[in-house]
């Protein structure tokens, strides 16, 4: 919706220039028009830019007089007189790739020329029959604040006081008999799995079974409750929501390092049963908030980490648009996370439904404008922050740090002592002229190259004007032949020289082809040759004069690591210095060069280790001179700047004033109104996300969009209730999960047999049966992982190994529960992708259930399948002794319950077939529908 | 809402009359119940053969003879890559250009092989793209958006069209790149799982055999065979008398599963093709064995019923294979990998009669600078491009658009990669303006509220 004063200014120049133009327009102007410019424009622009074509592009007319005067959403195409200053103009001359017109290509030369003569006539136009229509999109703000999660909670019921009586009233109404409970064997897994993730063990099978009382139903609700398990599966839920992941995505997929932090977050925020409110204020802007203690700063912090958590193109050039993409991504997930709303129509345009102007967008984009999320570079990175290290990490940082003052101490005491035995070990970084060096020596520059050798100087050091190196490439394509001459006879050392380094090859072949022999050296560029830093001995040559040898060094196929090639040399015995011929100093060197090359190697290792500052993703408020309002950009485009939007918030839901302080970004006060307990849409959007958790289909079915294309709800009195409870019990997801769990609807039979209550409700809107639902990725992968004894209870802590680089071909070893997997966008776990895992690029409030043949092909064939299942099933046949007890074990642990007898001969016969093949039996349970469905 | 492959408030028997659909085809079937006149498909399937990195379209298709005369003089230009214009120096094309076939199309001496089939060739000479860099213009080329998420353009076809053979996806991507972008490029996005891209062999290792996940079973014939009839009979007791279609969906997707299994190893069997037919795409050769064999794996998905094949010419390298910064002669070798294998594929399809309603689309990203960079390399150029296309219903020997003289920027005739996309969809009987689907609260299309149909290009 354009607001109410630009479109005065708008309609205000259209009169402007309407008269204007008026007084110019003679009939050769006229004769003009007509020849030169009307059937231009009908060739190439009414395409997209007239009635009868019923396009309007740009919100622009070209089939009328008013429609360039007025122009579209860039604003009036032309001006009468001024040819470099009209858009029209600007366009057709093709100058700047993002306004070029027509689209499919530019006009000919001289029919530029004919727009550039009609505007510098003032423009005489005779097509004046046509106004403008100028009727705004969307619904009014009028119509929104009346639409249903728009207007405030009800809180009368009219004497229905309990979940069950919302649900029962509806059913009476629809005259629908509710199903039974289902048996408590039934019952137990569905609890046990939705709180913890897990299925029951045997013991609380034999409890429940023994006492299936409310009392003792409460009883293990509440244990579940407070088991920490329920902070990783209701973690898990929210980590949906809000798009977790540990790489960027993206064209490149960086790692999110630092990610994890914000997940262990979220996990002991349910844990703890953080009320949500302080959840999303925290979210939204932790960094504004108040703290006791530095544990609580660090927490605060860690959770802005959810608007950087996004996925995005980082090495986008235009950091302009990278800024508007990345608060796009973070305005459309708190609007969809948070209120149930779709905002990102409105980047460009009103929105086509709801009452979401473009103005209010980029009233809510300038709070986000104003914050520090993102450092510009070539790839630009995410904002982190430093957070206080707590105890245990400062007692390591300091034990580091002792350390390496001491290694490094060693280091150059050994290095010193070496030194001034005259056996240096290094030397200052440059290049070592030839001639000062003895005997004779062959630089790169005088070598025979095969293949592309790239010169360079970036290590030190290095003989004559620099070093060559292959560039890591084509092995086994290049060489490079060090040939010379021997004048004098003698005994000859055979030195080479490299520049060493982390990235060298390990094993570079170096042949020596002299008259009598051929043979070849492997050296090992990343160690420091011995000889001050620079040479390393290869072997003794008896050489004969006239005699021509070469060295040849070459990159070898298959081998990994740069090789260098630098200068060969070749020193006569008696010129060799400084020779050691006294056995003790020779047994003395030898020892510190031992001692030094392991000192090295822990400095090394040191380096490599060194614990970072801890730092969290999270943001800032933008630096002040950044703070304030932005401009609506025009059809979504960056660079397309119209009318200021001062900040604000979204005007339909705002049940209150809310102020931006002009000296900071506004988040608090946006996230303060968000977390409101009279804000219209989010306690009614977070019990509906509770609810379909544990009752698979939202009272709002479609759970993300509360708007007008979204679904109404099937019972809005028990929705109010249901956020009405959830405000009241302080924003506590542990009450209200407990007050669902209680419910008799909760414990109600999935059966569905064939009736006129299927033909009466098929969806099972007024749930008259419980929703089957599938069991989770995680909780099948866990599960597994659990029955073959596999699954690695640890948790928390950083998500990727040390030096992680790229998500590509990462093989996923651990054991830990799902939640610990590492999320790549770009590369999921198998198992979890293939089980509809969230995709991790959206707010994900409703997993998509598919039902696929991969599926059944990864539980039939995939190896990791078969293995845990051959666990599994050793551990039951260790266990139980006979046939019978075996398969009653298995059908216990696998699905919470015994066989049923047909079951029972099925499986009997099966196991006699198969030479009892229980790991097969096994699978066959792990891919049953009794396994993958909570019935 | 819910991905089954069959979709609920089904009743069994509508299941049976659905499996002789196979994978979905509720797009195509609701579309069909429009009003709107329905466009004569051309083509029934699409073999996408990706350059990935970008080739330069002045040392291949796009011949300028401007390039040689200005070589060394330093041009304004407005490089998109600083988004400034600025001088740069022009480089000429290191490969002679020469006229081939009766319609004398351009070719260089880079794809001698291809150059032999200029007759059969639709060459679009003014593609322009969003994007500068590889990940998002990778993303654009293959999803139609730069950053946001989605789907890729065959999931988008799979939607409308369904598959062919009940047997085997409609999608499916050979070798794809793991990078730039990577699962992305094939993804269903917000459309039903079952319409992402299915991956034969292994993403960015050109040499994996093709092959599907988990297809295979680490047991012998007979216990893979006890096991499945036992699972199917205790799921259908769990089952019981429910009516509900998820678990008959479990149930059926065994089914299939079990069939794919015994079906699609056999369609992608490059032993079970003749010498002459391996030799013609250059299998056996080392330099030309990796490509050939996705290509001739192509031609059999394509005979199979596949609708969209995807063939990457690709690795896992920082920098994509196409993408010479530096050390231009690089495509020399890189054209030899493939020239032979796309020429074999060419010639193979028409000789059975498929090009006829195949569309065979060569292309990347973006395409690359006529000034030089490093010396002797060239810098990404989404301004203007080269692409050729193939069969399904295109103008033969036939050359559409141009760039300015130094091939540089599209000018004439310019086609964006959403006219592309929209072009594609018309060839294949699809409308891309009502090839919709409904996520968010709005309605998706793969060309956004953009795209024209490049009615000239078909003859």
């Amino acid at each position: 919706m354009v607001p109410p004063r630009l479109w005065h200014a708008l309609i205000v120049i259209g009169i402007l220039s309407a008269s204007q133009s008026a007084r110019s327009e003679s009939a050769d102007d006229l004769a003009f028009f007509e020849k030169k410019i009307r059937p231009a424009l009908v060739t190439h622009c009414y395409e997209c830019h007239s009635e009868e074509a019923d396009k309007r592009k740009g919100g622009l007319w070209l089939d009328r007089k008013a429609g360039w005067e007025i122009g579209g959403d860039s604003g009036p195409a032309a001006t009468p007189g001024d040819v470099d200053g009209s858009l029209l103009i600007e366009t057709i001359r093709y100058h700047e790739p993002d306004l070029e017109m027509p689209p499919e290509g530019k006009m000919p030369d001289n029919v530029i020329a004919d727009f550039e003569e009609w505007v510098r006539r003032g423009l005489p136009d005779p097509r004046t029959e046509r106004a403008m229509q100028l009727k705004p999109d969307g619904m009014s703000l009028e119509e929104g604040r009346e639409f249903w999660s728009f207007r405030p909670r009800q809180t009368e019921f009219a004497g229905l006081e309990s979940i069950d009586d919302f649900i029962d009233a509806k059913l009476v109404e629809a005259g629908l008999e509710p199903e039974g409970t289902a048996t408590p064997l039934q019952r137990l897994p569905r609890a046990r799995i939705d709180l913890t993730g897990l299925p029951p063990t045997l013991a609380e099978q034999e409890e429940f079974s023994k006492d299936t009382s409310p009392e003792k139903w409460a009883e293990m609700i509440d244990r579940w409750l407070a088991d920490p398990d329920f902070g990783e599966t209701w973690g898990r839920h929210w980590l949906d929501l809000v798009r977790y992941a540990d790489s960027s995505g993206g064209g490149r997929a960086m790692p999110l390092p630092d990610a994890w932090r914000f997940r262990d977050y979220v996990i002991d925020s349910f844990r703890e049963d953080k009320p949500l409110d302080e959840l999303i204020t925290a979210h939204i802007a932790g960094d504004h908030l108040p703290w006791d203690n530095l544990g609580e700063r660090s927490r605060n912090l860690t959770a802005t980490g959810f608007l950087v958590l996004g996925p995005h193109n980082y090495e986008n050039q235009n950091k302009e648009e990278l800024d508007l993409e990345i608060v796009d991504e973070q305005l459309d997930t708190i609007s969809r996370a948070f209120l149930g709303l779709s905002f990102g129509c409105a980047r460009c345009h009103d929105h086509k439904f709801d009452p979401v102007p473009t103005h209010d967008y980029y009233a809510m984009a300038g709070i986000f404008l104003s914050t520090q999320f993102v450092t510009h570079a070539n790839v630009s990175k995410w904002h982190t922050e430093p957070i206080p290290p707590t105890e245990e990490a400062r007692a390591a940082l300091a034990a580091y740090e002792k350390a390496t003052l001491q290694n490094n101490a060693e280091v150059d005491r050994l290095k010193k002592e070496l030194a001034e035995l005259g056996f240096g070990t290094g030397g200052k970084k440059g290049s070592i002229a030839p001639s000062s060096l003895k005997g004779i020596v062959i630089d790169d520059t005088s070598a025979v190259l095969e293949g592309e050798w790239q010169t360079s100087t970036s290590n030190p050091r290095w003989v004559g004007v620099h070093y060559i190196h292959d560039r890591n490439e084509q092995g086994g394509e290049k060489s490079a032949r060090f040939d010379t001459r021997i004048d004098t006879a003698g005994t000859y050392e055979l030195r080479i020289s490299w520049s060493s380094g982390d990235n060298r090859s390990t094993r570079v072949p170096v042949e020596v082809v002299t008259e009598a022999k051929s043979e070849t050296h492997f050296v090992n560029q990343r160690v420091l040759p011995s000889i001050d830093g620079l040479m390393e001995r290869l072997g003794r040559y008896e050489l004969e004069k006239g005699e021509t040898i070469s060295v040849t060094i070459r990159n070898k196929a298959g081998e990994r690591g740069v090789v260098i090639a630098d200068s060969v040399q070749w020193v006569r015995e008696d010129s060799a210095a400084p020779k050691v011929d006294d056995p003790e100093l020779e047994k003395k060197i030898e020892t510190l060069r031992k001692q030094l090359s392991k000192a090295e190697a822990e400095q090394k290792r040191l380096r490599k280790e060194a614990p970072d500052a801890p730092r969290a993703m999270s943001v800032v408020d933008a630096s002040e001179d950044k703070i304030g309002p932005t401009a609506i950009r025009i059809r979504g485009v960056e660079a397309n700047h119209g009318e200021i939007a001062p900040r604000g918030v979204l005007e339909v839901a705002s049940f209150r004033p809310v102020d931006i302080p002009e000296n900071a970004s506004g988040r608090l006060e946006y996230a303060q109104w968000i977390a409101d307990d009279r804000n219209p849409l989010t306690a009614r959007v977070l019990a509906n996300r509770i609810w379909l958790k544990l009752m698979g289909a939202g009272l709002v079915r479609s759970v993300d969009n509360f708007g007008v294309t979204g679904e109404a709800p099937t019972h809005p009195e028990l929705l109010d209730f249901l956020a009405n409870r959830l405000v009241a019990n302080g924003w506590s997801t542990k009450a209200l999960v407990r007050e669902i769990m209680m419910s008799d609807v909760y414990s109600r039979a999935t059966r569905a047999e064939q009736g006129s209550r299927v033909e009466a409700d098929p969806e099972n809107k007024l749930y008259w049966r419980a929703h089957l639902r599938p069991l989770s990725a995680e909780a099948l992968r866990d599960s597994m992982l659990s029955l073959s004894g596999d699954l690695d209870e640890a948790g928390g802590g950083p998500s990727l190994p040390p030096g992680f680089k790229s998500e590509f071909g990462y093989e996923f070893t651990t054991k830990r529960r799902s939640v610990y997997v590492p999320v790549f966008r770009n590369s999921g776990h198998e198992l979890l992708s293939v089980f509809d895992f969230a995709n991790p690029n959206f707010a994900v409030g409703k997993r998509s259930r598919s039902t696929l043949p991969t599926q059944a092909l990864y539980l039939t064939n995939n190896p990791v399948v078969h293995k845990r299942a051959t666990k599994a099933a050793e551990k039951i046949v260790k266990k139980a002794e006979t046939d019978k007890e075996r398969l009653h074990l298995m059908f216990r642990k696998t699905l919470g319950r015994a066989p049923s007898a047909s079951e029972t001969a099925l499986a009997d016969t099966f196991l006699e077939g198969s030479g009892h093949d229980w790991p097969a039996l096994q699978r066959a349970l792990f891919a049953s529908v009794d396994f993958r469905f909570l019935r | 809402m819910d991905h089954t492959l069959f979709h609920q408030g089904l009743s069994r028997r509508d299941l049976l009359k659905r499996s002789a659909c196979g994978f979905g085809s509720l797009a195509f079937s609701a579309m069909a119940a429009q009003s709107a006149p329905v466009i004569a498909p051309r083509a029934k399937r699409v073999i996408f053969l990706f350059m990935q990195g970008g080739p330069s379209q002045v040392d291949t298709y796009d011949y300028k003879p401007e390039l040689f005369k200005a070589h060394e003089k330093e041009v304004e230009f407005h490089v998109p890559r600083s988004r400034k214009r600025e001088n740069k120096p022009v480089m000429k094309p290191m490969w002679d250009f020469k006229q081939y076939g009766e319609c004398g199309r351009w070719s260089s001496s880079l794809f001698p092989e291809v150059a032999n089939h200029v007759d059969d060739l639709c060459f679009i000479h003014s593609m322009h793209t969003e994007g500068v860099a590889h990940g998002p213009a990778t993303l654009f080329l293959h999803t139609g958006a730069t950053n946001l998420i989605r789907p890729s353009m065959g999931a988008w076809i799979s939607y409308g069209l369904g598959a062919e053979n009940q047997n085997l996806p409609a999608f499916v991507t050979v070798n794809p790149p793991a990078n730039k972008g990577g699962p992305r490029n094939y993804s269903n996005a917000f459309l039903p799982a079952y319409h992402q891209g299915t991956v034969l062999g292994q993403p960015g290792n050109m040499s994996a055999p093709p092959e599907i996940r988990n297809l295979e079973s680490p047991l012998d014939a007979d216990a893979v065979l006890r096991e499945h009839e036992f699972l199917d009979q205790l799921n259908r007791l769990q089952v019981g008398n429910s009516s509900d279609t998820v678990l008959d969906g479990v149930i059926r997707s065994h089914e299939l599963a079990w069939r794919m299994q015994t079906h699609a190893s056999e369609v992608v069997d490059i032993d079970r093709e003749s010498r002459a037919t391996r030799d013609l795409y250059g299998i056996g050769n080392d330099q030309t064995d990796g490509f050939g064999r996705q290509c001739l794996a192509a031609r059999q998905l394509a005979e199979a019923g596949v609708r969209f094949i995807q063939v990457s010419h690709c690795d896992n390298s920082a920098n994509p294979k196409w993408d010479q910064h530096s050390n231009m002669p690089k495509h020399e070798p890189l054209a030899a990998e493939v020239d032979r294998p796309i020429a074999g594929l060419l010639a193979d399809l028409k000789r059975r009669g498929l090009l006829e309603d195949t569309l065979v689309w060569w292309g990347s990203e973006f395409g690359r600078t006529p000034f030089s960079q490093n010396n002797d390399g060239r810098d990404h150029n989404p301004r203007g491009f080269t692409t050729w296309l193939a069969g399904g219903g295109v103008k033969r020997g036939f050359s559409y658009g141009s760039t300015d003289e130094f091939g540089f920027a599209a000018v004439e005739n310019k086609v964006h990669m959403h006219d592309l996309h929209a072009t594609i969809l018309h060839a294949l009987g699809m409308d891309h303006e009502k090839l919709t689907y409904s996520h968010a609260g709005r309605d998706f299309r793969l060309t956004d509220v953009h795209g024209r149909v490049v009615e000239e290009i078909f003859a």
